[in-house]
């Protein structure tokens, strides 16, 4: 209970610093935008890693999340013929499933950084960071209810995270280089980008539709070999 | 001598074992010691070593006492055991943990706390002890094998241990380069005066430099003591003779020597044709049988060549084969040769640059390819790359049935039976242990019934019973009339059991013929018993040829 | 096949110690700096002379890294966003004094176009240093900036970083393998590749699971969670790096605060301005200019010492 809470803490926080720097860019008026938002992403993301910074961490749970965070990343690059399917996301999701917010993070962001390192880094990579950590931790905290245990209501939560994850990716251009930013503006961008964001979101949905049972199973039972139960009580 | 380690009536039970892993264990371990842990798979060896390492301490119930320099082990903070007592284990890729030599080296100091300075000094004086600063900055993706496993033994030497621990350290490596880490592995015991306990199934290069030798079996210890009573100990027991090496294999089996004079046993290809030139001995040599073979080809690859890359070298250069119904060839050849390669290629998994490879007079890119791995068969060295189920016997039905065989749990059931995997046929085939997993894949392979099977290494990491006993069920299913293609370094395996031997090197099959005419014109690559016997028997190959 | 052969020159790339550039040598908090101070002056002068003087000079660091390949295959790929942002600026914005054209209710302004040229060349400066800073920055230099501050989440990094190629080849043999028994991604449609790829994918992560377990026992064994854990500094910050650190710090600073006081900016709305420049416009200029060729500064000045000298 006391970690459930702690990550909710955690969320909260993260949440808040997001929150504030929306108004300062807001109240700029358009001025200096990219920046503004740069320092916002990266200071949301901040509690989550000063979480994961000071916990006294064992050789098997780093080892068990750089596992998966590698996999989440290798899986970009025999998909690579397919447009647009992308199973990196399905593999973040099922390890939050399994491993819960916190640790859902620290996948999701470490696999975009490491991609990017063997793919190219580029202005966009503190945006994937942030939308694969951030689809952890909400897979992660909806991980405690039972009905995150129903595959049709997952596939929803995938096909809207392909969406959700389109849509902050485009921010980190449109924001910057189109003036001014209006709903108009924001609706274009996204109808620009429509086709790219369905092929995700049915990706998603079609691997977590497949494959998310075996998956999970896979994952809890190795969570067992590694010994890592504590984590959650 | 002073003792460094003490186990004293020491008891082990894993969590959900039903019966004591290790029962009653009393050994020594004195400085400068250099001890072979000798036993089959799953006698206890790698447990008993785990013992030692008090952080590796696996789960379970134990009992008795081990005292390390003076003080009982569990006593010792981890970090003084971590430094004291170092451990190099049998799989040279699992142990890497950064990805250039430079941070391997130095992640062992940053977790024993040392400073910056410190931490490249002691880098710069082992390496200059090892002399590798060639590969000091080079990517760990990059190394062979062997390379891999002097960077993993040198990034537990780096943190200074008084005791070395190493759990079947060359199995996964090739001749040439298990020679090296043993010569290594001597250097750092003579010239640093490191006790050493190594576990190992290929005892011919290891045991001259031990002092002692332990034998396992089933969780006791049965022997204890110098290496050759211990031999005579191993030879005691008709089950674990195997495990005796090929030069005093050869002179106990024809009992040169008497229990009195164990001392005497030979232990290297010097030590042994010196004996027997000073005895007088005439030795006399019974070839095996090889048919000839006039049956028509299988297999014929004409001018092939390959390259990865654009403007890679050519790995295969103009390389010519044939393969004629009922061989078993193996390809022999060092790490590196392109053996795999060639192999890929005559599954059709890769296609040549140049040339044309033919199975069954129709060149492979014209097959349909579910039709030709219905008829060729590959065996990976990576047995659990075959795998994709949760129990064995799902997996063979899994396979029969995609096969469209009529009745996939009947063909699944008679498979289990023909490879003896009865008792394991509702286990989790990754649960299995390497030797039962080459099996499995092996079931999986033949349930298409292939005319033709490609094998990858597959003597690599057996024990020496299991490597006879895998030969033993080729050629089984050789005389059925199955056709073998094996990529090997084994050369005693291939002595052993081939009916052809091709030698690859720079690209193509520098010489081809039957085992006897093919390593008795070597001189270097050849067998241990070849070169020892090579003036009196220029053809004997293997101990079981050679009598008095 | 020469695998140590391979190895080396892979490994120099990959280390960056060997490189052959001045400016790979420096310590990487120099070079880190530098890119950053690059990407804001690409950001804060939106003015066409600044901009189209930095696009030179980011090609010409490019071009001395021996990156034409990739500067090419960038500009190609920035292109589509750069339209983008051309053509999307003057439909969504009609503010602006001087209208162009008006056609269905949209108007079509001098300001907005103007923008969106400006923008796009914004955007394609940035893409271009990106391109410099993934042959200069390698991923050890980039580690070694966070391994003080998040020591713990930097090995992380390094472990899973370790663990791609590994796992990549592994896919590759298990791809092999599992193609003799049926298994393929390499026909049937989208659907059925995708499964399959999945189902390589499961073979994957168990068997790195299965292997990784004695990746942890070797770290265990070697000391890992005994203590607190240090970190080996394989940079040194000399002399030379503090001077040129320095430089520009003060350097950038001044362009900033001349930024802030409006120069260097062309005024677009609510009417276009001048692109004419003052004399502090292109001292400022030539300040900016100065610090984005630093790589070609440092490069000169080595080549002017070796040739003096003989």
């Amino acid at each position: 209970m006391k970690a459930l809470k702690n990550s909710w803490t955690t969320f909260g926080l993260a949440f808040l610093i997001m929150a504030i720097f929306m108004l300062f860019i807001v109240t700029l008026k358009g001025q200096h935008f990219l920046i503004f938002s740069f320092i916002c992403l990266i200071t949301s993301m901040l509690p989550f890693y000063w979480r994961f910074e000071t916990r006294d961490i064992r050789a098997r749970e780093i080892i068990f999340i750089a596992v998966l965070a590698a996999i989440a990343a290798v899986t970009r690059v025999p998909f690579a013929p397919l447009p647009s399917v992308q199973p990196t996301s399905f593999v973040i999701i099922v390890s939050a499933l399994v491993l819960g917010p916190e640790s859902g993070f620290i996948v999701g962001s470490t696999a975009a950084i490491v991609s990017n390192m063997f793919l190219g880094q580029g202005p966009w990579t503190p945006w994937q960071m942030f939308c694969w950590g951030m689809m952890g931790v909400t897979a992660g905290l909806i991980s405690r209810h039972q009905w995150a245990q129903n595959k049709y209501l997952l596939c929803i939560f995938g096909f809207f995270w392909g969406f959700i994850f389109g849509w902050i990716m485009n921010l980190w251009y449109f924001v910057a280089y189109v003036n001014p930013l209006t709903i108009k503006t924001f609706i274009a961008a996204y109808v620009a980008s429509f086709y790219f964001d369905l092929a995700h979101a049915l990706s998603n949905v079609f691997f977590i539709f497949f494959f998310y049972q075996s998956w999970y199973r896979i994952i809890s039972r190795f969570k067992v070999k590694y010994g890592l139960l504590a984590e959650d009580e | 001598m002073v003792d460094i380690a003490q186990i004293k009536q020491f008891n082990f039970q894993y969590a959900l074992a039903t019966q004591q892993n290790l029962k009653e264990i009393n050994l020594t371990v004195q400085t400068g010691d250099f001890i072979t842990l000798a036993g089959n798979s799953g006698s206890g060896k790698t447990t008993l070593l785990r013992q030692l390492k008090k952080e590796l301490w696996p789960v379970g119930k134990r009992s008795g006492e081990i005292i390390f320099e003076g003080q009982p082990l569990a006593d010792l903070s981890q970090g003084v055991s971590a430094q004291k007592i170092g451990m190099v284990f049998q799989n040279p890729d699992n142990q890497l943990v950064m990805d250039t030599v430079i941070q391997e080296l130095a992640f062992s100091l940053e977790n024993i706390g040392e400073k910056s300075a410190n931490i490249q000094k002691r880098i710069a004086e082992l390496v200059s002890f090892l002399g590798f600063q060639d590969l000091l900055y080079a990517s760990v993706h990059d190394l062979s094998g062997g390379q891999k496993q002097l960077v993993n033994l040198a990034s537990v030497l780096i943190l200074q241990p008084d005791l070395l621990l190493l759990d079947e350290p060359t199995a996964q490596l090739d001749p040439i380069a298990t020679k090296e880490f043993i010569s290594l592995l001597q250097r750092v015991h003579d010239e640093l005066g490191m006790t050493v306990i190594i576990s190992e199934h290929q005892l011919d290069d290891i045991l001259p430099l031990s002092n002692q030798l332990w034998l396992m079996d089933d969780g006791e210890i049965t022997y204890q003591g110098p290496v050759s009573g211990g031999l005579a100990a191993i030879w005691a027991q008709p089950t674990l003779r195997e495990f005796v090496p090929d030069v005093p294999h050869v002179f106990l089996q024809n009992e040169l020597i008497a229990p009195a004079d164990i001392a005497a046993l030979p232990l290297t290809v010097v030590s042994g044709k010196q004996l027997i030139e000073r005895q007088h001995w005439q030795l006399t040599h019974v070839k095996r049988e090889i048919a000839v073979n006039d049956q028509v080809t299988i297999l014929k690859a004409k001018h092939v060549s390959f390259q990865y890359e654009k403007n890679d070298p050519y790995v295969l250069d103009q390389l010519n084969l044939e393969v004629h119904i009922g061989d078993w060839l193996a390809i022999v050849g060092k790490n590196g040769t392109g053996k795999s390669t060639l192999l890929k290629l005559l599954i059709g998994l890769l296609q040549p640059r140049h040339g044309e490879i033919k199975l069954q007079g129709k060149k492979i890119g014209k097959w349909v390819q579910a039709e030709l791995f219905k008829t060729v068969g590959y065996l990976s060295q990576t047995p659990s790359d075959h795998f994709s189920y949760d129990s064995v016997r799902q997996e063979f039905i899994e396979r029969a049935r995609q096969l469209k065989r009529a009745t996939p749990e009947q063909v699944a059931e008679e498979m289990l039976i023909k490879l003896g995997l009865q008792t394991l046929a509702e286990r989790n085939p990754q649960d299995a242990s390497g030797g039962e997993q080459q099996l499995i894949a092996l079931g999986i392979v033949l349930l298409a019934q292939p005319r033709l099977l490609l094998l990858d290494e597959p003597t690599k990491g057996l024990d020496p019973i299991r490597k006879r006993s895998l030969g033993e069920l080729l050629t089984r299913l050789q005389a059925e009339g199955l056709t073998l293609i094996m990529a090997s370094h084994d050369m005693a395996f291939s002595a052993r059991f081939a009916s052809q031997c091709a030698l690859l090197f720079d690209g193509t099959i520098v010489s081809e013929e039957e085992p006897y005419a093919f390593f008795a014109h070597n001189f270097f690559y050849t067998t241990t018993i070849n070169r020892m016997l090579r003036s009196q028997l220029p053809e004997a190959l293997n101990w079981e040829e050679v009598h008095a | 096949m020469d695998v140590y052969g391979r190895s080396r020159a892979r490994s120099q790339r990959a280390s960056g110690l060997k490189s052959q550039l001045v400016f790979d040598q420096l310590n990487p908090i120099v070079i880190f700096a530098y890119y950053v101070i690059a990407i804001a002056f690409s950001m804060v002068f939106i003015h066409p002379t600044y901009l189209v003087s930095e696009l030179l000079m980011i090609i010409a660091v490019n071009l001395l890294a021996k990156n034409q390949k990739k500067t090419l295959g960038t500009l190609q790929g920035a292109l589509f966003m750069m339209l983008f942002i051309v053509v999307m600026n003057p439909i969504m914005n009609n503010h602006g004094a001087h209208v162009i054209v008006t056609f269905g209710g949209t108007v079509i302004t001098a300001e907005a176009v103007t923008y969106g040229f400006l923008m796009a060349l914004s955007l394609a400066i940035l893409m271009l240093i990106f391109v410099s800073y993934n042959q200069s920055m390698t991923n050890h230099k980039f580690l070694y900036l966070f391994v003080r501050i998040s020591p713990q989440l930097t090995l992380l990094t390094m472990i899973t970083m370790r663990f791609v190629p590994l796992f990549i080849r592994r896919f590759t043999n298990i791809k092999n393998v599992q193609r003799t028994r049926g298994v393929q991604m390499e026909i049937g449609s989208v659907r059925a590749r995708s499964h399959a790829g999945m189902r390589l994918m499961e073979v994957l992560l168990i068997n790195s699971l299965v292997d990784a377990l004695q990746t942890a026992d070797s770290m265990t064994a070697r000391g890992y969670g005994s203590q607190k854990r240090t970190s080996y500094q394989r940079y040194r910050f000399t002399q030379r790096d503090g001077w040129l650190l320095t430089l520009l710090i003060a350097g950038s600073g001044l362009c900033f605060y001349f930024a802030k006081q409006g120069i260097g900016r062309l005024a677009i709305y609510p009417m276009l301005g001048s692109i004419h420049l003052d004399q502090i416009g292109w001292l400022c200029l030539v300040l900016v200019l100065l610090i984005d060729s630093l790589p070609l500064l440092l490069e000169g000045w080595e080549y002017l010492w070796w040739t003096l000298r003989k």
